[in-house]
């Protein structure tokens, strides 16, 4: 399992060093910049494809018919995925958060309303969409690439509509103004209904993927 | 081990559409080398992959070092080398990085014999696997396979986009491999010259059926090649006749030795004429 943690963030590193570049140019538009939802969305989006890059990688490589005579399970093969996913997404929501705090400290940015808040709202953002990129993930164990890729697009169609229906409706954070208590029972829905979706998603991947023939 | 077998194979069946792997029975005791000869197609990666449990079987039982290769297949694999037809390492990574990964999923990564390995078939340690010719690829497949002192070599055309002398050296490999009793081979392959090289027993799949299984010596001892004409051939028992060609100056055919006409001047049979004309018997 270990091995192929390392083996993945090896090719993450070599593949998609441009995904983390973009996510740190965001970071930094956080911190200068403030809270809208389309710098906050968008990188958080991005790394949660990291995984889903790895995937094609792995099949264009023919490595899941090579780990098939690895010491290794089906299910560690899916495992270390979602761990993938959970690790980058953790660390995007830190980030993020932390680019929220300097926003509201940052003194170009004074007299904007930044808060705290804003920050938190923005890191709790990331499971919901960490979650709401996994659910292609059963597709793509399942059928392959070539073939999950359709599902992977709708779920890119639909997260791109809601984000544009988002900013056309002029969502901000910064106009929310939930208060502490009502953010704090938002931020706890939201992180519970994402590990739910994420967990199933997780599941289903592993039971697909165990009978999955090459 | 109490099991003196490696691999048993029986009555192994998986159906596909177009395709029937039916009914192989084989069995590699531990220490000896198993050819698996056939032509493309003739289900040899299916085989392999039974035996790994990638894909399910329809039918029939393998068992690995006397166990269900259903129950605690991962345990199993501690002690197998697998090298498939194309070795599936991600593009970007290079044979140093491919160690260190081993290092962590196998637990008894020995890297010492890796980098052993290595320089004795001169892979380059740090070039990405995509600048590595095909015989480089298949020979780092190898040395991963056998860098955590396995029991059993699974070896899926191992030989195959190798040049002649890198060909002879990692047969030699193999050889050497086995030479510790607790070891075995199975190699599939159409290069049917490695395995005569280097085979203790050679089976035959045509067509998804084991046309044959038995030890090489004895094969080489029962039969022979015998030319004479047409007639000449048309008068031995049909049963002893195992196949035979048509050729501008005769008729060449393989019979048992036991059937050859006295003061009949009859050749020896290598494993390749042997599968050749068998194969044209089953049509």
């Amino acid at each position: 399992m270990k091995g192929l943690l390392i083996k993945d963030i090896y090719v993450a590193w070599k593949m998609c060093w441009v995904y983390f570049a973009v996510e740190a140019i965001f970071i930094l538009l956080t911190a200068l910049g403030g809270t809208s939802p389309f710098i906050l969305l968008i990188p958080t989006y991005l790394i949660t494809m990291i995984p889903m890059t790895m995937l094609i990688t792995d099949e264009r490589a023919r490595w899941h018919i090579y780990a098939d005579g690895l010491p290794v399970t089906r299910a560690q093969v899916v495992a270390s995925k979602f761990i993938l996913m959970i690790v980058l997404n953790a660390l995007s929501a830190v980030l993020m958060l932390a680019a929220g705090c300097i926003a509201v400290v940052n003194p170009m940015l004074a007299g904007e309303g930044h808060t705290v808040g804003d920050a938190a709202a923005a890191a709790v953002f990331c499971p919901a969409i960490m979650a709401f990129s996994s659910l292609s993930m059963p597709f793509t164990f399942r059928v392959g690439f070539e073939k999950g890729r359709y599902g992977y697009m709708i779920i890119c169609v639909i997260a791109g509509a809601f984000i544009g229906t988002a900013s056309a409706s002029g969502w901000d954070f910064s106009r929310l103004n939930l208060g502490a208590v009502k953010l704090s029972v938002a931020a706890a829905v939201i992180i519970a209904a994402s590990a739910a979706i994420f967990a199933v998603s997780w599941l289903l991947s592993a039971a697909l993927y165990k009978t999955r023939e090459f | 081990m109490t099991n003196n077998y490696a691999l048993e194979i029986n009555h192994l069946t998986k159906n596909y559409r177009d395709f029937s792997l039916s009914d192989v029975s084989l069995a590699l005791p531990s220490g000896c080398i198993m050819g698996l000869i056939g032509e493309n197609g003739a289900g040899k990666s299916t085989t392999i992959k039974l035996i790994l449990n990638a894909i399910s079987r329809d039918g029939g039982e393998i068992k690995i070092f006397g166990r269900d290769s259903r129950e605690a297949l991962t345990l199993a694999k501690e002690d197998i080398g697998v090298v498939p037809d194309e070795i599936g390492i991600p593009d970007v990574l290079n044979a140093k990085q491919v160690g260190k990964i081993m290092a962590n999923i196998f637990k008894n990564w020995d890297a010492g014999a890796y980098k052993n390995y290595l320089e004795k078939l001169a892979v380059p340690e740090k070039k990405k696997f995509k600048e590595l010719s095909r015989g480089m690829k298949m020979k780092l497949g190898i040395a991963v396979a056998m860098s955590h002192h396995p029991k059993l070599l699974l070896l899926d055309e191992p030989t195959s986009g190798l040049d002649p002398i890198v060909r002879d050296e990692v047969v030699d490999m193999f050889s050497e491999f086995t030479r510790d009793e607790s070891r075995s081979i199975l190699i599939s392959s159409h290069i049917v010259s490695d395995l005569e090289k280097l085979c203790d027993y050679v089976a035959f799949l045509h067509k998804g059926q084991l046309i044959l299984c038995e030890e090489k010596d004895r094969l080489k001892e029962e039969y022979r090649i015998l030319r004479g004409t047409s007639e000449e051939i048309a008068r031995l028992p049909e049963n002893a006749v195992i196949g035979k060609k048509v050729t501008p100056y005769g008729v060449e055919a393989i019979v048992h030795r036991s059937a050859v006409p006295a003061g009949k001047e009859a050749g020896n049979v290598d494993i390749e004429q042997l599968f050749i004309f068998m194969v044209r018997k089953e049509g």
